[in-house]
């Protein structure tokens, strides 16, 4: 059998139709956190049938089917199928392929089909039971399944076990027949109650049978006397009711007779209103027109007196305006008298005005003529004043030129002193940085020498310093490799000691006899094993020697040995050999032995060969005292040979020569496995470790030494260095000073070139410059002695000149001021005149407007008065008109009276009918009642016979005789007798029906 | 019935004891069950002795060697009846390196007569495995398959 492949279809993460293809061999899942691995797992285990939901990551069933992202639906059904090869027939199926599919719907419900056919749960179980893929199986590990395999119970846990071993088909079966078993059982046990109830009650039944035979008797002949009665009641009420029928009828015919004629009076009634209704009609029309008339008439008058109120309105309006205009006109005149003053007054002032400007003509000519004179005076004066300054001005300027070339010749005679003490000064210089530029190359020279000479120093240094690194490199290589040698060495030795501690190797009752916390055991010694050296080189040749008596218990005397059995006993821990050493004899050697112990190649006796505590000699002298050591297996047999194979020789290879000749050996056991050989690889390792230890210490010791050494010569080449540096360093300095000197000194020469031509520049500049000032002393003389000109007289001239002007000044600013202040008076008459002229302007045009009302008035007063008079020829016309319509009502509610008096004599005959029509139909109803009651009087006897079970025909032939008091009396007698056994007959017949059911109904599950 | 399940019982124990030792490389570990009078009803006892350890309780026992004992009680039970097919979801998540390189090297040795389909996220499990079968997720909430034969693209390689 085989899984094909599997198709998962809206399961969990997988939305689409997913098919999972599985080969034979190894089939790896892999994919990332989250991608949905498990839920194939959840799946498998899904389709064989596990129910608990949360076994698959889910909270409700629901949760099993694809939920439905952002961008997709959710599905509406989850479907897993596996499909399985089954060509070898391991599933028990006829088919060669089976597909097993369980479906789920978003209500819950859960299908499972075994190829494409529905099935149950429990069919599917049965399907896998104990192929190793069933229910309980190990087939599907998921994550939490190995913490419940581990953590389950051990009955929970047998579960897998049993389907392994194929005996769940079997255990399942077996719980189902034990169950049918049972339930069987119990039906049984419950007929039998039955029966035995059912057998009790046989006995009463059959009293009760009789009894209900008697009673059928007389129940019969009741029923005949009580059919008599109800038929002699049902003719009598047959009879009544031909009668009630005839009496219907006549009130019938009667009742038509009388509608008849009610409708005929109706008609008559209804025309006469009709016509009523009409004239109703027609008087409300004239009461219209009438009300129409007279508010016509009324709005007239009103209208007639808003005309006359209107009309005095306007003659009032008329005189006031007359008032008004005569007040104007009074204005008027006034405001033109006013303006003939203001002219008069305007003609004077523009008189006045005419002579004043002529007068300020004439001073205007006048002040021009002084003031030309003024302004050539002024000038005159002006031209002689400029001369006179122009003068001072150059001879204080030759003044200054001379003193300014005097002081400047003075200072570049201190300049000349001056810079020929600074030639000297440089000339002292030059020679001294000559001596010290030659200084400082003497001494570049020197800094350079020491300098080579250090470095020289420091490579020496550097070499030595390589050496001692390569040398302490070296150490402490062979340093770590030992290291971790005793490391590893040490690390067996532990493990060796804790199994030497465990005493390992020893077998299980020497153990527990050692391990025991008894009074006895500090009595025992230990193993003999434990209690000797042995030189490794022995070791196997002693381990041979002593053969199983290395795990003999050596006790300080018998009594703790015997103890010590007794524990074992107890304990059943097995058995042991106990050499106590109270009662142990040392063995006697031969003096073959002797002899053969001083043979060539022979090593002595073993017992020798070993070192132990003196207390032990018996036990070691009686274990090994005789047995002699060999170097090779030659020797060895030589020797044995010689002494007739007398002597127990073991050779270092572990070979033995028995006494007796036969002899034992081969390849030696596991060295850890036997002590003797355990305990020498543990005093080996230890020494080993010891040599280990010192070598490590002297590595140390010797790498410590030439750290030191290392570190010494580091100090010293880093001083070399230091010095080398430094002296480098000084010789750069010299040079760079040399190099500074030698500069300075080209300066120094040339600033004292350029002090000679500086100071033969000074020179000719002075002798110019004294030239120049004698030039300017001069001039100066000369022009002191020139004559100062006549300013004063100029100036008197001038003032006077300037006098006159001002006054002429003065006396035509006053004119002007007089001809402003006419000029002004002038304007303001005309503005007064024309403010005048507005005024009177306005005046006429109120006038105007004041005459264009007065007439507006006028024509409005005529229009009132004529539509008074058309007003109230209009209202004598609407008063006759109302009188004509009052005198048109007043006729018409005449003919409307009558009317009425002929309506109201109709309606008392048509009332009388009604009455008439009434009574006849009552009549009729209660014929009908009559009736109807006798028809179901007849029905509820027809009822009575049949409910008696007899039909009428029956009734007739049963009948007897007698009147129907005398009838009623016989049936109450037959009912007193029988009435006693009625309601239990009833019972009865319940009782028996019920019992017989239950019984059947029991057999035939019990049956089954 | 009794006497099935007894024989069945003893070959798997003996299978067992004989896988553990050889898959935590010593130790060892027997079953037994809870009442030896009653086969049909007793429980099933598992006792472990890891090497280098002293026998303890199933609790007490580390994660990987817990993953190592179920891996070795599952390979029992295949010795003594294969099942067609057995699906292991992540067991290999606790082992070291080496322990997974002995578990897929075991799954192997069963793999002529059962079917295995090995969840993991362990490199040398897939180096074993002769089908990868990928999940991803390229929609959210969706999941998809990616198949790679790993031995007819070995056949085709060589």
């Amino acid at each position: 059998m085989q899984l094909l492949k599997m198709e998962l279809r809206g399961f969990k993460s997988f939305a689409d139709k997913t098919t999972l293809t599985f080969d034979k061999g190894i089939t790896a899942i892999v994919g990332p956190n989250g991608s949905g691995k498990s839920n194939i797992s959840d799946a498998v285990r899904w389709v064989m049938g596990e129910q608990n939901v949360r076994q698959l990551r889910g909270q409700k069933s629901e949760d099993i089917i694809f939920a439905g992202t952002q961008t997709r639906r959710p599905q509406g059904a989850a479907e897993v199928s596996l499909y399985f090869d089954n060509s070898d027939h391991a599933l028990d199926t006829e088919f060669t392929e089976v597909v097993v599919t369980r479906r789920l719907f978003r209500s819950g419900d859960s299908e499972y089909y075994i190829n494409r056919r529905p099935c149950r749960l429990k069919d599917i179980h049965i399907l896998f039971a104990d192929t190793g893929i069933g229910q309980d199986s190990m087939a599907v590990i998921g994550q939490n399944r190995v913490d419940r395999i581990l953590n389950s119970k051990p009955e929970e846990r047998r579960v897998i076990f049993e389907e392994v071993a194929g005996i769940s088909r079997f255990k399942g079966r077996k719980a189902d027949g034990l169950r049918k078993i049972a339930e069987t059982e119990r039906n049984l046990e419950r007929i039998r109650d039955l029966m035995s109830v059912l057998e009790e009650r046989l006995e009463p039944l059959q009293e009760q049978a009789e009894t209900l035979q008697k009673f059928r008797c007389l129940d019969s002949e009741r029923l005949a006397y009580e059919g008599t009665v109800t038929l002699q009641e049902l003719r009598n009420s047959e009879r009544l009711l031909a009668k009630a029928e005839n009496s219907r009828m006549t009130a019938a015919t009667e009742e038509e007779k009388a509608a008849q004629e009610l409708a005929a009076a109706e008609g008559k009634r209804k025309a006469l209103l009709e016509v009523m209704a009409a004239d109703d009609e027609k008087l409300r029309r004239l009461d219209e027109e009438a009300m129409a008339v007279h508010n016509e008439l009324d709005s007239l008058v009103h209208r007639r007196e808003a005309c006359r109120q209107r009309q005095a309105e306007l003659a009032e309006n008329e005189s006031q305006a007359a008032d008004d205009a005569a007040q104007l006109q009074q204005r008027q005149a006034a405001w033109q008298e006013q303006k003939e003053t203001l002219q008069a007054q305007k003609d004077q002032k523009a008189a006045e005005l005419a002579a004043a400007q002529k007068a300020l003509a004439l001073t205007q000519t006048l002040f021009g003529q002084a003031e030309a004179k003024a302004e050539a005076a002024a000038k005159a004066l002006q031209e002689r004043v400029d001369a006179n300054s122009k003068r001072s001005r150059d001879a204080f300027m030759l003044r200054r030129d001379s003193e300014d070339l005097r002081r400047r010749l003075e200072e570049n005679e201190a300049a000349c002193q001056q810079a020929l003490k600074q030639w000297e000064d440089k000339k002292q210089t030059l020679t001294a940085a000559e001596a010290r530029h030659e200084e400082a190359q003497a001494q570049q020279e020197a800094c350079q020498k020491k300098a080579a000479a250090f470095e020289k120093q420091a490579a020496s240094l550097r070499q030595t310093a390589q050496e001692k690194g390569q040398r302490l490199k070296k150490g402490e290589d062979e340093y770590r490799r030992l290291r971790g040698d005793v490391d590893a060495a040490s690390q067996r030795m532990r493990v060796l000691q804790s199994m030497e501690q465990e005493h390992e190797g020893l077998g299980r009752a020497v153990k527990v006899v050692l391990t025991a916390s008894q009074p006895w055991r500090s009595r025992l010694c230990g193993a003999v094993g434990e209690l000797c050296q042995i030189p490794s080189r022995f070791a196997v040749a002693i381990d041979v020697a002593l053969g199983g008596a290395v795990r003999y218990v050596v006790a300080e005397d018998e009594r703790a040995a015997k103890q010590a059995i007794s524990y074992l006993k107890d304990r059943k821990a097995g058995r042991t050999t106990f050499l106590p050493l109270d009662t142990l004899r040392s063995r006697q050697r031969t003096a073959d032995e002797e002899q053969a112990a001083g043979e060539p190649g022979m090593l002595g006796f073993a017992s020798d060969a070993i070192s132990y505590d003196a207390k032990y000699e018996k036990v070691f002298s009686s274990l090994l005292g005789r047995t002699l050591l060999a170097d090779t297996m030659d020797t060895g047999s030589a020797v044995a040979r010689k002494y007739g194979h007398r002597l127990r020789i073991v050779c270092l290879d572990g070979t033995q020569f028995n006494a007796g000749g036969s002899l034992t050996g081969g390849s030696a056991r596991n060295q850890e496995g036997s002590l003797i050989s355990r305990r020498a690889l543990l005093q080996e390792l230890q020494e080993t470790c010891r040599r280990g230890q010192q070598r490590l210490e002297t590595l140390a010791a010797e790498g410590r030494e030439l750290r030191r050494q290392a570190e010494e010569s580091a100090r010293e080449l880093a001083q070399a260095e230091d010095h080398w540096r430094k002296a480098s360093q000084a010789a750069e300095q010299a040079r760079w000073q040399g190099g500074q000197e030698e500069k300075g000194l080209a300066d120094i020469r040339q600033a004292l070139a350029d002090f000679d031509q500086r100071v033969e520049a000074l020179e000719k500049e002075r002798a110019d410059m004294q030239a120049r000032l004698v030039a300017k002393e001069a001039a100066l003389a000369d022009m002191e002695t020139g004559p100062a000109a006549d300013v004063q007289q100029w100036q008197d001239a001038c003032d006077a000149a300037k006098a006159e002007a001002a006054q002429c000044r003065q006396t035509l600013t006053e004119r002007q001021i007089a001809v402003a202040k006419l000029t002004e008076q002038a304007s303001h008459g005309d503005d007064q005149l024309r403010q005048h002229d507005k005024w009177q302007q306005e005046l006429t045009v109120q006038e105007q407007a004041l005459a264009q009302r007065r007439q507006d008035l006028r024509r409005r007063q005529e229009e009132a008065a004529r539509l008074l008079t058309e007003l109230s020829k209009n209202i004598t016309l609407k008063e006759a008109d109302t009188v004509r319509c009052d005198q048109a009502k007043e006729a018409f509610y005449q003919t409307r009276n009558e009317s009425l008096k002929q309506s109201q004599d109709l309606d008392g005959v048509v009332d009388d009918l009604r009455r008439r029509h009434q009574d006849w139909q009552q009549r009729c109803n209660a014929a009908d009642i009559q009736r109807e009651k006798y028809k179901s009087d007849i029905s509820h006897h027809e009822e009575r016979l049949a409910m008696q079970g007899l039909s009428r025909q029956e009734a007739m032939e049963r009948r007897r005789e007698g009147s129907l008091k005398e009838l009623h009396d016989k049936v109450a007698s037959l009912k007193g007798r029988s009435q006693p056994w009625g309601p239990s007959t009833r019972q009865l017949k319940t009782n028996t029906r019920r019992l017989w059911k239950s019984g059947t109904s029991t057999t035939a599950s019990a049956m089954t | 019935m009794a006497e099935q399940f007894a024989k069945a019982f003893k070959e798997i124990g003996v299978h067992f004891q004989d896988i553990f030792s050889r898959l935590f490389g010593g130790g060892t570990a027997h079953l037994a069950l809870t009442d030896k009078e009653h086969i049909l009803e007793a429980g099933v006892e598992i006792y472990i002795r890891p090497p280098g350890k002293k026998q303890q309780s199933l609790t007490l026992l580390s994660g990987g060697e817990r993953a190592l004992t179920v891996i070795a009680l599952l390979l029992a039970f295949l010795a003594y009846h294969p099942a067609p097919f057995c699906l292991v979801d992540e067991v290999d998540a606790a082992l070291d390196e080496a322990n997974v390189e002995r578990m897929a090297r075991y799954l192997k040795n069963y793999s002529g007569a059962t079917q295995f389909i090995v969840i993991t996220h362990r490199r040398k499990t897939m180096e074993a495995a002769n089908t990868l079968l990928g999940v991803t997720m390229e929609e959210k909430g969706v999941s998809r398959l990616l198949t790679v034969k790993v031995d007819e693209l070995l056949k085709e390689g060589t």
